[in-house]
């Protein structure tokens, strides 16, 4: 009888054999691989504001604190975000005539507020109380990185849910379940 | 208020949320009181026919999102009625008409420029401000006023000017009572005064001599009534039968023996033992007898005789010009085409000024959104007189007018309502909500016996009918005004448990007699008309007598149509003579629950005053091999009384609103999907609220397969959406049944997402929730707590604030003290659970 | 003898095979409608509900694994008890419908859940949450369980039509035939090395799936053993699970075996001694079921629980599936202590059927009624399936149908090889 198949198929076949076995196992890697990549939380990526704000200037060169603009991170959930008003407080008679600083002005001239893209986010079931954490002795950069030194904002952490366990299994002293990694810690 | 701060959607957004995928729109200029996330308070008021009830509404970022008693005021005292809790969602309500048929401007001077006569019509009101108004316009023309409430106290103002010769209002002292007996009345679930009432009467509920002991009768039970020590089931037609057998044997009143004979033979046996042991207990002690509003005048003035009540005060609401619609130039936030039976014609020249299109806005000729209590200024006065300040809370998304705007409009003033009520000169009063010093001053004044009276009782016994139907006003929609609320409409009832609809309500004998079963078709014919609705049995319910409740069967807004049957076919008339004959059709009634008996389980102990509670067997850690869970540090847990609980169902609503509890509708919730997270369970005459147990030995945690319920340390039973991946095997483990799945995309993505709590998960298809003891509040409470570095303050849960008896209480594990009559719920299952109850006390007077 | 088996499982297909795959392929197309109706919408299309959270889905599942237990019972237990005369005919068959029977029975743990995308979290892996499964949970276990005996199933499955396959590569009339048999003969020669080899891999992977047959149902049974619900709290689940289990799929082994016989002209190979041990093992795994019955209504009684008690004496508005599941698993099963109804064909056929609708209203029973009536009297609640739900269980006799038919047509059906070795070893 003759061979129905060519002897080169063999080789085919044994690589099919493979791949049958490696390409279930590499869809299932293949996603816990991508989703901690900087690719999946955006973590890196510098974002184009609508004002092309500068944290290196205001924090390294003009010395401001983060708490001047973002004045509710001691005591709020949210950090605050500044208001044209409190831009304007200062950009009102520094800088006034920069071409920069116009959607700033026309913001408050029209009463629009700036829109500004949201760089460090949670997911919306994720409850972060800032002010808790402060309070608590962390320092805005372990979550936030080095904003002084950017020129734009980036996201310097995944922020993915491991991220913030680490840290608070690491204050917990291990993995059983205290105040700071109960799950209404941060989901309610 | 500009506009929010943070953009934060109440969307969910996979696990990972990608930089620059969402916006942050911070204030332009922040107002003082904003701090985002920061919830403000207002003191406000909201009325119900003309009533003042004072509301604290909390707000988030601007919006309104939840409505609370205000303490100071003396209608509330800090507890809600359900309806109070509710009224937070008609806010956002997306079926208000929002569009009028001319701009305000317009129709304003349309108003004032009309010249003769003006007949207007709108409910009852309180406020001097309106009263002003209303004297200023009448100075320039003739003007009629009718005040339209189909639940209008109109028979105890004709009853009180019988004793007294003026209509006065009474001020029963609930708390200094030792009887109460209330007379197919229900004071502490509905009325003016229900939830400070409710309060006062509980503070006397503590088992020991000064226990009160609480009378009632009543032709089907009413919350009221299941808190009774001594309930009887009487047609509300025998209740002055009744009050005569009673005023006879006090002898206070001058009634012919012959007369009270007469009306002893029309009661049972049953029935004359209850009044004569009532008669007995008001004697002994300090009694105030209510009596329901439908009840003929005269039975009004009886029990003024039987009472003889000190604290006596003019009513706070406008006496009307007229009674009877003969013409209609402006109409307001009524419906009479559909509860009078008003012919449209009348109304069909004029102005409606309302929140839906109801049968008389579709008849009138044009129509102006009316203004939500949160989004106008007012004050209104409570039943007690005390005048509140009704602030709005929110900026009108559209165009709307109150009373007050019409008002002013008619008497040509230009100044807006804020500055007509003198707003800016009660600083005080908007932060208290009420202004002091305002209650009304008490009136002298005896009762006496009119001369013609006895021919009147005479010829109310008279009137015999086989079978009575009684209207009685609905636990939910009121007179149907709140139809539009799908939270109400959803709310169990707190008798029968139906939602989305009402039932001819009637007794076990009579259904039997009649060969009717429940939920077949019935037609219920009077004089005046006839209607068809679904039959249900009550336990509890008096022969002779079939009940139906107004509100349902509204053609508007769109939720109301098509669920109930309206009452108000069947004639004003609230007790009157009819016709039921059973139809050979069936029709679902969709209840939360249909099995009111305990099935030989021990689930609700009572406990007779004076004996000793033996419910050691329900209660204490039970033998387990397992280590018991820590108890250090903050331990939280819930105290629920089923001895004050009296099934209103306010905390139930207020859930709803703190935990963005969707509503999901008459054919899910017949299916057994309904979503309250609280849920009042009834056995017989024990209402036990019935939320997550936060079990210490939680069955539902051990069968979760990814581990989305689980522990906290300081005793919550915790559930994370974002975890659940919905295998429901936690529902089916939990023994209480408290676990309520969303089968569908339940959430709302209308107007109605505005009143979300912004500190709650809003939970998306396919995910299992339940109660969290407020978990939000917890933690809000343990933040401030840190940050302003002081040991926490308990916090409290929504049900709790809305509570108007004070039945539920949370707090630390060590703050509620142990009580004798403490049980746990289904005990021998070694759940331990975190809610105890405390059982049901009854205080019967013990005979012969 | 081979030559004459091959030929005669290769039929030309006739009018019956298309008219029956026709009803089959519409019934999958409605399956997948519907599922894919399911995820999209919600579960909300079908009945369940708060008390019931668990019905159909759950009844459906606990049915086909339970159906797949006679197959690895038959082809891998019997394997080792060394009863290859009565077992190799069927063997292939009731393997075959063990692995179909997963199949349909695997769909539903996903089906069923709220989030389906996300029922991967019921795997351990490492995840970017920093959390793992509940490993107290009977979930994890039962889908780690599932999707064990599934991959045991098909290798074991695999591994013993090889030789069949190698067979039908050498025989089948087409070129085109031939080669994708080769595909799948994986280059069998047949010589003794082979078979030394493939002997000792279908032994050792028999004694793999042998304790599966104890431990899947039993891990199924613990979903319910686990739970505080009436009903469902007793430690008798796992056997009463276990031997249930067997019970229905030897009745869907007949179900199946009786028409291929009659089709295909088997009656000398199937033979009715076959049908009869059959009917003996379905009688004994019967009276176990019953005993669980027994011992059910007797702790409920014992030990006095209101719940239980009053689930298993008082009054239950679906009593009716309680007395049908009593004629179906009790009555029924007790003609086959005749001779007679063991060697007629339409006895056979026609308990069966009795005992799996049975099988199916006893999980309707422990799951449904249970759930209906909980601890709290006023949490009582009512159930009544959707069209959905009966278009899915529709649905997945027929896809089971489907992949059944295709499988006679394009699978040697009777284990030739062995039968041949079996004979060769006896003579």
């Amino acid at each position: 009888m003759a061979a129905l198949y060519k002897p080169a198929a063999n080789r085919i076949y044994r690589a099919a054999a493979l791949a049958i076995v490696v390409t279930p196992a590499l869809l299932i890697v293949a996603p816990m691989v991508c989703v901690r990549t900087p690719y999946a939380s955006g973590a890196g990526d510098a974002i184009a504001q609508p004002v092309a704000f500068d944290h290196r200037h205001h924090v390294r060169d003009d010395g401001i604190a983060c708490v001047y603009c973002h004045d509710s991170v001691e005591t709020e959930a949210s950090a605050g975000m500044p208001s044209t008003a409190r831009c304007m407080g200062c950009h009102g008679q520094v800088w006034s005539e920069s071409p920069e600083l116009a959607p700033v002005r026309a913001s408050w001239a029209n009463g629009t507020p700036i829109r500004w893209k949201r760089v460090n986010a949670v997911p919306s079931y994720v409850y972060f109380h800032h002010g808790v954490h402060v309070q608590a002795g962390v320092a805005c950069r372990e979550c936030h990185g080095a904003v002084e030194d950017m020129a734009r904002v980036y996201r310097a952490h995944a922020l993915t849910m491991d991220f913030c366990l680490d840290c608070h299994r690491r204050e917990n002293g291990g993995r059983s379940i205290t105040r700071l990694t109960t799950c209404s810690t941060c989901h309610r | 208020m500009k506009l929010f701060a943070g953009g934060i959607a109440a969307l969910e957004v996979g696990c990972l949320s990608r930089a620059g995928d969402e916006e942050i729109v911070p204030y332009v200029a922040e107002p003082p009181e904003a701090r985002p996330g920061r919830i403000v308070r207002y003191a406000s008021a909201l009325a119900l026919d003309g009533f003042a009830t004072g509301v604290i509404v909390s707000t988030r970022e601007g919006r309104p999102i939840k409505i609370d008693g205000n303490p100071a005021h003396p209608a509330s005292l800090g507890g809600s009625t359900a309806w109070m809790q509710a009224r937070i969602l008609d806010l956002y309500d997306p079926q208000r008409v929002q569009r009028a048929s001319a701009t305000w401007k317009t129709l304003a001077k349309r108003l004032r420029e009309a010249k003769g006569p003006i007949w207007i019509v709108m409910p009852p009101q309180s406020s001097p401000t309106i009263a002003r108004l209303l004297d200023r316009v009448k100075q320039e023309r003739e003007v009629h006023v009718v005040y339209d409430a189909p639940l209008a106290r109109t028979h105890i103002y004709a009853g009180h000017a019988r004793a007294y010769g003026r209509p006065l209002e009474v001020q029963h002292d609930v708390a200094g009572a030792d009887v109460i007996a209330c007379l197919d009345a229900d004071p502490f679930a509905s009325g003016p005064m229900a939830p400070a009432w409710a309060r006062a009467a509980a503070s006397r509920r503590a088992p020991g001599p000064s226990m009160s002991r609480i009378w009632a009768c009543e032709p089907v039970p009413t919350p009221s009534g299941t808190i009774a020590d001594e309930r009887l089931a009487i047609p509300a037609r025998d209740v002055v039968a009744l009050a005569i057998v009673i005023a006879g044997e006090l002898a206070r009143a001058p009634i012919p023996k012959e007369l009270i004979d007469r009306a002893a033979q029309r009661l049972d046996p049953r029935a004359r033992a209850w009044a004569a042991a009532l008669a007995d207990d008001l004697r002994a002690r300090k009694g105030i007898v209510f009596v329901g509003e439908r009840q003929p005048p005269i039975v009004h003035a009886l029990a003024r005789m039987i009472d003889r009540p000190t604290a006596l005060t003019e009513p706070v609401l406008l006496a009307p010009t007229d009674d009877a619609i003969a013409r209609a130039d402006i109409v307001i936030d009524c419906d009479p085409v559909r509860t009078r039976g008003l012919d449209p014609a009348i109304v069909k020249g004029a102005l409606y000024v309302g929140t839906y299109a109801n049968a008389t806005a579709r008849a009138c000729a044009s129509f102006m959104p009316l203004a939500h209590e949160l989004e106008t200024w007012s004050d209104p006065r409570a039943y007690d007189g005390t005048l509140a300040i009704a602030q709005p809370a929110l900026r009108p998304r559209f165009e709307v007018a109150s009373v007050i705007d019409v008002l002013a409009a008619l008497a040509g003033d230009p100044r807006d309502a804020r500055v007509l009520i003198d707003a800016p000169a009660q600083r005080e009063a908007m932060r208290t909500g009420v202004v002091a010093g305002t209650k009304a001053a008490p009136v002298d004044a005896t009762p006496t016996w009119p001369a013609d009276a006895n021919d009147e009782l005479a010829a109310l016994l008279r009137d015999e009918h086989a079978i009575e139907i009684a209207i009685a006003a609905s636990p939910q929609l009121h007179d149907g005004r709140f139809a539009g609320n799908a939270w109400l409409q959803e709310l169990p009832h707190p008798i029968t448990k139906q939602t989305w609809g009402n039932a001819a309500l009637l007794g076990a004998t009579t259904a039997r007699a009649m060969g009717i079963a429940d939920e077949d078709v019935v037609r219920i014919a009077t004089a005046h008309g006839a209607i068809e609705l679904p039959a249900l049995v009550v336990d509890g319910a008096a022969d002779g007598s079939i009940t139906i409740e107004l509100g349902h069967g509204q053609r508007a807004p769109a939720i109301a149509a098509a669920v109930g049957a309206d009452a108000c076919l069947l004639g004003t008339a609230r007790i009157q003579p009819g016709r039921i004959t059973r139809t050979d059709r069936r029709a679902p009634i969709v209840r939360t629950q249909t099995t009111m008996t305990e099935e030989g389980r021990e689930l609700v102990p009572t406990i007779t005053n004076g004996e000793p509670a033996q419910l050691d067997h329900l209660r204490g850690d039970p033998p387990s091999m397992l280590p018991t869970r820590a108890r250090d540090g903050v331990q939280w847990a819930m105290s629920i009384d089923t001895s004050i609980c009296t099934g209103c169902s306010s905390c139930m609503v207020a859930c709803q609103a703190e935990n963005n509890i969707p509503t999901v509708g008459p054919d899910d919730v017949a299916l057994g999907r309904h979503m309250n997270w609280l849920r009042v369970d009834r056995y017989g005459s024990v209402n036990q609220p019935v939320a997550c147990q936060h079990c210490e030995d939680a069955p539902c945690e051990y069968v979760c397969p990814v581990g989305a319920t689980t522990h906290s340390p300081d005793g919550l039973n915790e559930q994370v959406y974002n975890r659940c991946v919905g295998t429901r095997f936690c529902s089916n483990n939990c023994p209480y049944k408290v676990r309520r799945f969303n089968w569908f995309a339940y959430e709302t993505t209308d107007d109605r997402a505005l009143q979300y709590n912004p500190d709650v998960t809003v939970r998306s298809r396919g995910v299992m929730e339940k109660c969290t003891y407020c978990v939000q509040r917890i933690r809000r409470a343990e933040h401030e707590a840190l940050v302003e570095k002081r040991p926490i303050a308990t916090p409290t849960t929504a049900c709790q604030d809305a509570c108007p008896t004070g039945a539920i209480r949370f707090g630390q594990l060590h703050e509620l003290a142990d009580d004798p009559r403490r049980y746990d719920l289904l005990h021998d299952l070694g759940t331990r659970p975190r809610t105890r109850y405390l059982a049901r006390v009854i205080n019967p007077r013990r005979r012969g | 003898m081979s030559d004459d088996l091959y030929a005669r499982m290769r039929p030309s297909p006739g009018l019956h095979w298309w008219l029956a795959f026709g009803a089959c392929g519409a019934l999958t197309s409605l399956l997948v409608v519907l599922a894919t109706y399911t995820i999209a919408t919600g579960v909300g299309v079908w009945g369940n509900n708060v008390p019931v959270g668990w019905a159909f889905a759950i009844i459906n599942f606990v049915f086909w694994v339970g159906i797949g237990h006679a197959g690895t019972f038959i082809s891998a237990i019997l394997y080792l008890l060394e009863q290859n005369r009565w077992r190799n005919p069927i063997s292939r068959i009731s393997e075959t419908m063990t692995l179909f029977a997963v199949i349909q029975a695997g769909m539903f743990p996903v089906l069923h859940l709220g989030r389906a995308w996300f029922g991967y979290w019921l795997f351990p892996y490492p995840d970017v949450m920093g959390v793992w499964p509940q490993v107290k949970s009977a979930l994890p276990w039962d889908a780690a369980a599932i999707s064990t005996y599934f991959l045991v199933s098909l290798l074991f499955w695999f591994v013993g039509l090889i030789p069949d396959l190698a067979a039908l590569r050498d025989h089948a009339p087409t070129i085109r035939a031939r080669k994708i048999y080769a595909l799948f003969a994986m280059g069998w020669r047949g010589d003794a090395r082979a078979w030394r080899h493939w002997k000792v891999t279908y032994l050792m992977l028999a004694s793999i799936a042998t304790p599966l047959v104890i431990s899947v149902h039993s891990v199924v049974s613990s979903d319910f053993a686990i739970g505080l619900t009436p009903g469902w709290h007793t430690t008798l689940q796992p056997p009463y699970f276990v031997a249930g289990a067997i019970f229905s799929g030897f009745a869907m082994v007949l179900v199946l075996t009786i028409p291929i016989r009659f089709f295909y002209r088997l009656e000398g190979v199937i033979t009715d001694h076959i049908l009869d041990n059959c009917a003996k093992l379905m009688l004994a795994t019967g009276l176990i079921v019953d005993y669980g019955y027994l011992i059910e209504h007797f702790g409920a009684y014992y030990h006095g629980d209101p719940a239980e008690r009053s689930l298993m004496f008082g009054y239950h508005p679906t009593s009716a599936a309680f007395w049908t599941m009593i004629a179906c698993n009790v009555v029924v099963p007790q003609i086959f202590w005749s001779r007679r109804a063991r060697r007629s064909k339409l006895a056979l056929l026609l308990g069966s059927l009795a005992i799996l609708l049975g099988m199916w209203l006893e999980r309707f029973v422990i799951i449904v009624q249970g759930l209906m009536r909980d601890q709290l009297p006023a949490a009582w609640g009512s159930y009544s399936p959707t069209t959905v739900d009966l278009g899915i269980l529709l649905g997945t006799f027929g896809f089971f149908g489907f992949l059944f038919l295709l499988f006679l047509r394009f699978v040697p059906f009777l284990p030739v090889a062995e039968m041949k070795a079996e004979i060769g070893e006896e003579s």
